[in-house]
């Protein structure tokens, strides 16, 4: 078996009492678990595919010349390491800048745009976990998410994923959509959408519950429908031999077609057992029994993990 | 206005496709119709048929995703696209018309303004944008404000705006990326992507004004940094904003002037995107078309333009015109057959072209001319605007203008089917053709010309050398409606939407209903929730009635721009007038008798859209671009008999705002005559020369028709152009060269051929008709027995001296016997108004006497309304405008008699100010000046010029100019506006200057300093002028020495 979540998942799938679908996940501490997880975050978490943009937005205020920023970036990126807890290697950077032109102010220019981004995107990372830090259930929160996507893409197979690139911040003015997923079928008008509200606690079930409930409760459909026009966005990128199905998908569900789940995902102490009353409650989602999917997601030491992830990715 | 019928194009039925079913795909159209319908029927009150609401809701869900689908679409029809783009612009806006939440509403009108610009229907998206509820976006939380606020002033193109709002969020955010200031991931990519947003929108804007090329590339780069950033902010709306902005700032792009670098020179375009007072960015996709079919490299020289009203022809004529001005040599001739008309034109250019050096001259008048006027201060134009009439004068006089023309514009050419002017209209261009279309450019407009008679036109100018586009885009959706009742539906009041839907019931049964009530009951309706209503009526007692009823039932209201127009008004209508009271409540009535300041200021208000309704007769409903959506015609009559189809289909062109809405409608109240919106062949186009032809000699039914041809006749006689030896080629010449000979069979062509022959003849044939006097003839415009007549009386005429004024006042008795025989006998086309007149001298001594007609009126005895119309009919029908021509023509007989022994008839040269007197009511040099520059105040000017300086000869105009200039007060902006933006070079002789040739300096009081010496000083009468244009600060002044010592004043 490949190198994927569903080699250290248990699953159990059922109907819960004809209301709602219910995935019970067990995450074993099998060995290779903890450094898969920290690749995939450090993959799909923290996104440095976006540093080069960032970068040419800096150079841009700076007034880089063009045709300076596109042979500056191959440059810089192999003098970056654990960016942004680490700052790059200046030095390097401005010697092969100076092998490369001999326009001396632009190499200042660069470096001063390099300097600004590494300063001002360790301070935002740092922002954000210092918000996590007061708030366990978000803490979890956040590793939860990254399970729920490995949950879709390796378990589910789901074949488009729109997610979160970053990670996400309390006191962040706007919150989206957790996950958008598309599992297509083997008939294309029955491929499904899925909608996910992901939470973590370490003793709260009921709160997060309720959390998710008002979440896909709330009135109006714009926040979906802007999340779905972001990820019709992102797959014409990433998906391009797929993305025409998924994007019909999505437009199926938007005109009011039974192809869509809303996906509560919780991720819990494994000690945590949740009663059924409490997870009974799920069933308030305003959706057919066959469009809501309840999937907890447990593991054995669970703050540990949590810590673990924490410390290696945020704190290093 | 464009034709509708919803289309479903290609594109979006290829969207709808990937997740719609086959049958939901057809129905597609009919759930526009419903929602279309839904929004008609709410917004005229009525209740909503079943079924509809449903429909509505089912298309408002479906339209997202399908916007969405085809957002993404890999179609590479663009033409198809955009269509498509269009459709779903105007669901979003029906959407956010019946939307209650304002925050959805204000969504769906973003969603419109967005996909309109995507779909090039840039009014359209200037329009949605501005309905956008601003006030509501700091509530949102959803919403940053500077993006959304920068946004919308973008989609409403303020570009000044947009630019210090791109700027200063620029500023913003660049302020805000500093470490300690970003207190989250989420909010470093969204200042990134704000600023990157602003940063393209900030170029996207120089490129629109400047031009810049490095701009036109980099926005695009900015934009697709934002998307990105945004993507990473988690700000899903963002994403999908800007995403859509892309697409359609590359669509505003595309049609921006700065783009079309290829077509059109670069100066031009500067012009209009750098003007200060009302800069132009980008071209409707109609002009694109034109200007693309017009002025490419291998167009042809002639062009027949067909585009429907508010396209934006006059862009596009004025392009054209400065194009081809600045590429070749010579003059550029607007020809448009209403005044109002002409002044709008002229507004236009002048607003653009004087900064490409293209000098604008409005050529006032008609064969009233005062050439040492007109020559004075149009010095150096090259564009001239000016009637048919003119042009038809100019070309009688050989005027050197004319024969140093490049191009010629005529304008509304679909009137070549108006009795009389028609033909004049038709010949005029025919020999425009034949002389000057060898090199000069011939451009033919029109709004409602139909496609298979366009083709007559391209043959009428020559396939060789001329082609035609017809155009069919327009920026408003026209929406056609007839009203009807049936007895077997107990007289409901029904409406039929051509091609759209029913709406039944709309009047409630009525078997006594008359078409006044129930014309009222409509306009009350489409007023209150569709804006201004402008109702055509059959007569002026008509428009004054439904006027009456309808402010009766009218809501009042209350608006300070109405009061002060009724206060004004009251002084120019009888006492039992409501007209005034009308007025303050946003009603009125327009037409030809009312006095020319009641009109005119009736017509500023339904411009400025301040007006809810007006009820006009034909001398309103066409030619002025009024600001109505609702056109009710409550009567397909003018007069007596049935509107030609083009009349009607000009004036449901008045119907829709363009910049203001998005719609026009245009109900008629005949439905015996829904043929007329329904089949093209309804529409007549045809020449006047079908008329001459079936004309016989003594009969009066086509007199005028008659006459036109026989007075073009005299003038070719004069011009040699036929003779005695040539008749049978030249008339044979003569017809080839027209319209009709494109539109008639053999048999109609040799039956008009045989009928001119014989007319040729009989002028050529005239017994002792030469020299001066065949040159008066030929120069009047008159037809051959006006001249005849007025000859005869000319020759009673003693030799004696003709003194306009005695003792300071005018010396009325012979000015009396002049004009008593100008009365013809048989009027030309003012008989029933003379009719209704008595004491005609005395009314028309007080009229150039400058008393104003209310006075005038209660002098008479004419105290009600009806009485006060009379006179003013009489007054601006005849004594304006047949009598100043007829008289016109007299004096210059009088002069031609005499011209053998000149020295037997001295004769003032006011005598031939005289014909312009009795055009404007005046009776001094400087109250005709005052109106002739653009003064619609009648009685003002002649309060204001009772001091002024008069004229003992032609070459004096200077003085009157300098005492005009002089004038103060803001009813004369225009007049100083036109009068300075006219004169290109004002030359006043200094009888005492003896100074070098060199700059100098000129102070108030009018000493004139050279190297800080005073050398001389200017005359007295000089003096305003000099203040003026120092005050200004609109002109050098310098002093030259041509020969004679001259102080030269060069307006910037």
């Amino acid at each position: 078996m490949a190198n994927n979540f569903e080699k250290y998942c248990e699953v159990e799938n059922k109907v819960f009492e004809d209301l709602f679908s219910l995935s019970d996940v067990k995450i074993n501490q099998a060995s290779g678990l903890d450094s898969f997880i920290l690749e995939e975050f450090t993959k799909k978490r923290l996104d440095f595919h976006s540093l080069e943009l960032s970068f040419e937005t800096y150079a841009g205020i700076n007034d880089v010349e063009q045709e300076v920023i596109q042979f500056s970036w191959p440059i810089i990126q192999n003098h970056l390491s654990n960016f942004p807890i680490d700052s790059p290697d200046y030095s390097s950077i401005e010697q092969k800048l100076n092998q490369a032109t001999k326009k001396t102010e632009q190499v200042t220019k660069v470096l001063e745009s390099l300097k600004r981004l590494h300063e001002i995107s360790k301070h935002a990372l740092e922002s954000n976990v210092r918000g996590l830090e007061d708030d366990i259930d978000k803490k979890i929160g956040y590793v939860g998410e990254l399970f729920s996507y490995l949950y879709a893409r390796d378990i589910q197979k789901a074949d488009c994923l729109y997610h979160k690139l970053i990670l996400d911040n309390p006191k962040s003015f706007r919150q989206g959509l957790d996950l958008l997923t598309v599992i297509f079928d083997s008939d294309s008008d029955k491929d499904q959408v899925h909608f996910w509200e992901i939470k973590g606690t370490q003793k709260n079930f009921d709160t997060q519950r309720n959390n998710i409930i008002t979440w896909f409760n709330q009135p109006g459909d714009k926040h979906l429908t802007m999340a779905i026009e972001a990820a019709k966005m992102q797959w014409k990128n990433e998906y391009p031999k797929v993305y025409e199905r998924a994007i019909k998908a999505l437009s199926r569900f938007q005109i009011q077609e039974n192809n869509f789940r809303y996906v509560g995902s919780i991720t819990i102490d494994q000690n945590l057992k949740p009663t059924d009353d409490a997870i009974r409650k799920f069933k308030k989602i305003n959706a057919n029994k066959n469009n809501k999917h309840l999937i907890i997601l447990k593991t054995e030491k669970l703050l540990e993990r949590i810590e673990m992830v924490y410390d290696t990715i945020c704190k290093k | 206005m464009q034709k509708v019928g919803t289309y479903i194009s290609t594109s979006v039925k290829a969207a709808a496709n990937s997740f719609l079913g086959k049958n939901e795909i057809e129905n597609l159209k009919k759930l526009v119709d419903s929602l279309e319908k839904l929004y008609i029927f709410r917004a005229l009150n009525v209740n909503p048929e079943v079924g509809d609401e449903d429909a509505a809701k089912k298309l408002v869900q479906i339209v997202i995703p399908l916007e969405s689908q085809l957002y993404h679409s890999t179609a590479e029809n663009e033409e198809d696209l955009i269509r498509g783009f269009s459709l779903i612009a105007s669901i979003f806006e029906y959407a956010a018309k019946i939307e209650p939440d304002q925050s959805k509403r204000n969504e769906f009108w973003l969603r419109s303004s967005l996909a309109y610009l995507h779909g090039k229907k840039s009014a359209n998206s200037i329009v949605t944008a501005g309905k956008y509820e601003q006030t509501a976006i700091s509530d949102d939380k959803d919403l940053n404000t500077d993006v959304t606020r920068l946004i919308l002033s973008f989609l409403s193109r303020d570009v000044k705006q947009s630019l210090e709002q791109a700027i200063s969020l620029i500023v913003k955010t660049n302020e805000e990326l500093k470490p300690d200031e970003i207190d989250s991931i989420e909010r470093q990519f969204n200042l990134q992507g704000q600023l990157e947003l602003a940063s393209s929108l900030r170029d996207a804007l120089l490129f629109l004004k400047y031009g810049e090329q490095s701009c036109f590339k980099s926005w695009k780069r900015h934009m697709e940094l934002s998307i990105n950033h945004f993507q990473r902010s988690q700000d899903d709306y963002l994403v999908w904003l800007t995403s859509r902005l892309e697409k359609s700032i590359k669509s505003l792009l595309d049609n921006s002037l700065w783009n079309l670098t290829s077509l059109i020179p670069e100066q031009i375009i500067k012009a209009f995107t750098q003007n200060e007072e009302k800069p132009i960015y980008d071209l409707w996709d109609s002009q694109v078309v034109a200007l693309k079919n017009i002025i490419s490299k291998g167009s042809k020289r002639h062009h027949s333009l067909i585009m429907p009203t508010s396209s934006g022809k006059t862009l596009v004529a004025t392009i054209i015109a400065a194009k081809q001005l600045l590429e070749k040599p010579g003059n550029c001739f607007y020809i448009t057959p209403y005044r109002a008309l002409v002044s709008e034109v002229s507004q236009f250019m002048n607003r653009y072209l004087p900064d490409l050096g293209l000098k604008i001259k409005h050529l006032p008048g008609e064969y009233d001319a005062i050439p040492e006027l007109e020559n004075f201060i149009a010095k150096d134009a090259r564009i001239f605007i000016l009637t048919p009439e003119k042009l038809d004068l100019l070309w009688r006089q050989t005027d050197q203008r004319i024969k140093d023309s490049c191009i010629f514009i005529f304008d509304e050419v679909q009137n070549v089917i108006e009795e009389g002017r028609g033909l004049r209209l038709e010949l005029l261009i025919s020999r425009i053709k034949k002389t000057y279309g060898y090199f000069s450019r011939i451009i033919l407009l029109s709004a409602v010309i139909p496609e298979n008679n366009a083709v007559k036109l391209v043959e009428w100018l020559g396939t060789k050398n001329s082609e035609k586009s017809f155009i069919e885009w327009a920026p408003t959706r026209g929406f056609r409606g007839i009203f009807y009742r049936l007895r077997k539906e107990d007289y409901k009041g029904n409406l039929v939407y051509v091609d759209k839907f029913h709406i039944n019931s709309i009047l409630p049964p009525d078997q006594n209903a008359t078409r006044r009530q129930e014309t009222m009951e409509l306009v009350l309706k489409y007023q209150k929730h569709l804006g201004p209503v402008l109702v055509y009526c059959n007569s002026k007692d008509e428009a004054q009635r439904m006027a009456e009823l309808i402010f009766q039932n009218l809501s009042q209201k209350s608006n300070k721009e109405l009061d002060e127009a009724s206060e004004y008004v009251k002084s120019y209508t009888s006492s039992d007038s409501i007209l005034p009271l009308m007025l303050k409540s946003g009603v009125a009535y327009h037409h030809a008798s009312l006095s020319n300041t009641v009109k005119s200021t009736i017509e500023k208000l339904g411009r400025d859209g301040k007006l809810d309704v007006l009820c006009c007769t034909s001398t309103l409903a066409e030619g002025v671009n009024l600001n109505v959506g609702t056109v009710i015609i409550s009567s397909v009559y003018q007069g007596g008999t049935s509107m030609e189809g083009m009349r009607l289909q000009n004036l449901a062109g008045r119907a829709g705002r363009a910049l203001k809405d998005t719609e026009g409608h245009v109900i008629l109240m005949d439905s015996g005559f829904n043929q007329i919106f329904t089949e093209e062949e309804f529409i007549r186009f045809q020449s006047r020369f079908y008329q001459y032809m079936l004309s016989i000699v003594n009969d009066t039914t086509y007199l005028e028709d008659v006459e036109v041809i026989e007075s073009d006749l005299l003038a070719r006689f004069y011009k040699n152009e036929i003779s005695q030896d040539n008749v049978d080629e030249s008339s044979k010449e003569l017809l080839t060269s027209t319209l009709f000979y494109n539109q008639a069979n053999v048999d109609e062509y040799r039956m008009t051929l045989s009928r001119l022959t014989n007319d040729m003849k009989r002028i050529v044939n005239i017994p002792n008709l030469k020299g001066i006097q065949l040159k008066v003839f030929a120069e009047t415009g008159l037809g051959l027995k006006q001249c005849q007549q007025l000859d005869d009386k000319a020759k009673h005429i003693e030799p004696t001296s003709l003194k306009f004024r005695q003792h300071g006042s005018l010396n009325w008795s012979q000015i009396q016997d002049i004009i008593s025989f100008c009365m013809l006998e048989k009027p030309r086309f003012s008989g029933r108004i003379l009719q209704n007149i008595e004491n005609k001298m005395e009314i028309i001594k007080n009229w150039i006497l400058g008393k104003p007609i209310i006075e005038i009126s209660k002098q008479q005895g004419f105290l009600d309304t009806k009485s006060l119309n009379n006179l003013t009919n009489f007054l601006y029908g005849y004594v304006a405008d047949e009598l100043s021509w007829v008289n016109s023509a007299f004096i210059k007989l009088i002069d031609a008699n005499f011209s053998d022994n000149p020295s037997k008839l001295q004769i003032d040269y006011e005598y031939y100010l005289l014909p312009s007197y009795l055009k404007y009511g005046v009776n001094n040099p400087g109250g005709l000046l005052l109106c002739m520059a653009g003064l619609e105040d009648r009685d003002l000017a002649n309060q204001l010029s009772q001091n002024s300086p008069l004229l003992k000869d032609k070459n004096n105009w200077i003085n009157i100019i300098s005492w005009v200039l002089g004038q103060e007060g803001k009813e004369l902006e225009k007049v100083h506006q036109n009068l300075i933006s006219n004169i290109s070079v004002f030359s006043i002789p200094l009888d005492k200057f003896i100074g070098e040739t060199g700059k100098c300096e000129v102070n108030d009081l009018g000493q004139i300093y050279q190297n800080d010496k005073m050398v001389s000083t200017i005359r007295s009468e000089h003096l305003p002028l000099i203040k003026i244009l120092k005050r200004r600060k609109c002109a050098t002044i310098s002093i030259t020495k041509n020969g004679n010592s001259l102080l030269q004043i060069i307006p910037a």
